[in-house]
């Protein structure tokens, strides 16, 4: 659950996603679920060109699954709070496996 | 199963058990509302696929498949995995600067198979790119057609050299565009 | 995923990962690569399912040019983000 978590403190910022198949879309992060699936609103396509079929597309729902990356925005991350999340979620883990 | 009030066709409403979605739809699906719901009266902190899927829930979408296909139809139910049903549904298929519809009808699709689902902005919806034109959709299905074989041929090559630098390839073309 | 140069010292605290160099190389997906680069990257956070957070990241994706179906050349591409998530 750490990034389910993550991302809700990243709704309404601008991410960029790079889906498995090399689409990259801009959007500002609208919701977000269990399996990071994502709801993008205001979507750019970027090389709108190779994909004409996302070209009327105003907002977007994304399987979490075909997700390669997600270029974050740096500023709006407290990265230690990140990190202590990360912490605790591994020992959580650790305590489960025990 | 409220929401079948929908005037749906019959096709739709036999497959809906199997989507076993009910406590989804009972705790927030519209039930019985008409087919332009309005907004949802969701809290915006519901983090679910429910809830994402409610908002474009028998809205005009593109869905893309993993397969690379592109349907753009309403969509009608889905459950937690985003298994979902789509009515009215065409099939456009691009190549080069062409492109080309087919009439599909109900769509019934696994959820593993869906890679994203667009709303389709009805005010822009019949601006394509400059340049892009319709054409038979045989003559777009043979463009295709070669279009993806040469793909296939280079994938190929090119997996082959990776694989003298170690990269090794799962699977070939899985997710096709 | 993380291969530990240093020395075969155990990885006891979680974040002892972004210590190391972090390289990923994926099979599902050959063409992208993230390398051990300079030291900077940073494994800001992680799960269960190898889902990653990094900072400072350059990504490599090799591509293969083609000249007239015979001859092949192999080139890289380099891409910077102050910071990436990237799916398990």
């Amino acid at each position: 659950m750490l990034f389910f978590s993550f991302f809700k403190t990243l709704t309404n910022q601008t991410v960029t996603i790079e889906l498995k198949n090399d689409i990259r879309i801009r959007g500002i992060l609208k919701s977000v679920d269990q399996y990071l699936n994502i709801k993008l609103d205001d979507v750019e396509v970027l090389e709108l060109v190779k994909y004409p079929h996302l070209s009327a597309v105003k907002n977007m729902f994304i399987r979490g699954s075909v997700v390669r990356y997600v270029i974050l925005p740096r500023s709006e991350v407290d990265v230690g709070l990140l990190e202590d999340a990360t912490r605790r979620e591994a020992a959580n883990q650790a305590g489960k496996a025990r | 199963m409220e929401r079948l009030s929908l005037n749906e066709s019959p096709a739709n409403a036999q497959q809906q058990p199997q989507q076993g979605a009910q406590q989804n739809h009972n705790a927030l699906g519209p039930a019985g509302q008409g087919p332009t719901p309005g907004p949802p009266q969701l809290p915006p902190q519901m983090f679910t696929t429910a809830a994402q899927l409610l908002d474009l829930t028998d809205k005009k979408l593109v869905l893309v498949l993993r397969d690379g296909r592109k349907l753009i139809g309403v969509l009608r139910s889905w459950d937690q995995f985003a298994n979902l049903v789509f009515q009215d549904t065409i099939e456009r298929i691009y190549a080069g600067n062409l492109y080309a519809e087919i009439s599909r009808g109900i769509f019934i699709v696994r959820g593993e198979n869906v890679l994203l689902l667009g709303e389709v902005d009805l005010d822009r919806e019949d601006d394509l790119p400059p340049g892009i034109t319709k054409a038979p959709y045989d003559e777009v299905w043979e463009l295709k057609k070669q279009e993806d074989d040469k793909r296939k041929t280079s994938d190929k090559k090119r997996d082959r050299e990776l694989q003298t630098m170690g990269f090794e390839p799962e699977h070939s073309g899985e997710i096709l565009f | 995923m993380a291969d530990n140069e240093d020395t075969g010292a155990p990885v006891a605290e979680p974040l002892d990962l972004g210590r190391l160099h972090v390289s990923i190389t994926s099979a599902r997906e050959p063409r992208h690569a993230i390398p051990p680069p300079d030291r900077t990257t940073t494994t800001q956070a992680y799960d269960s399912h190898c889902n990653l957070v990094l900072g400072d990241v350059e990504e490599t994706i090799y591509v293969v040019d083609e000249d007239d179906e015979t001859e092949e050349n192999l080139r890289t591409i380099k891409k910077q983000e102050e910071m990436l998530f990237v799916r398990g």
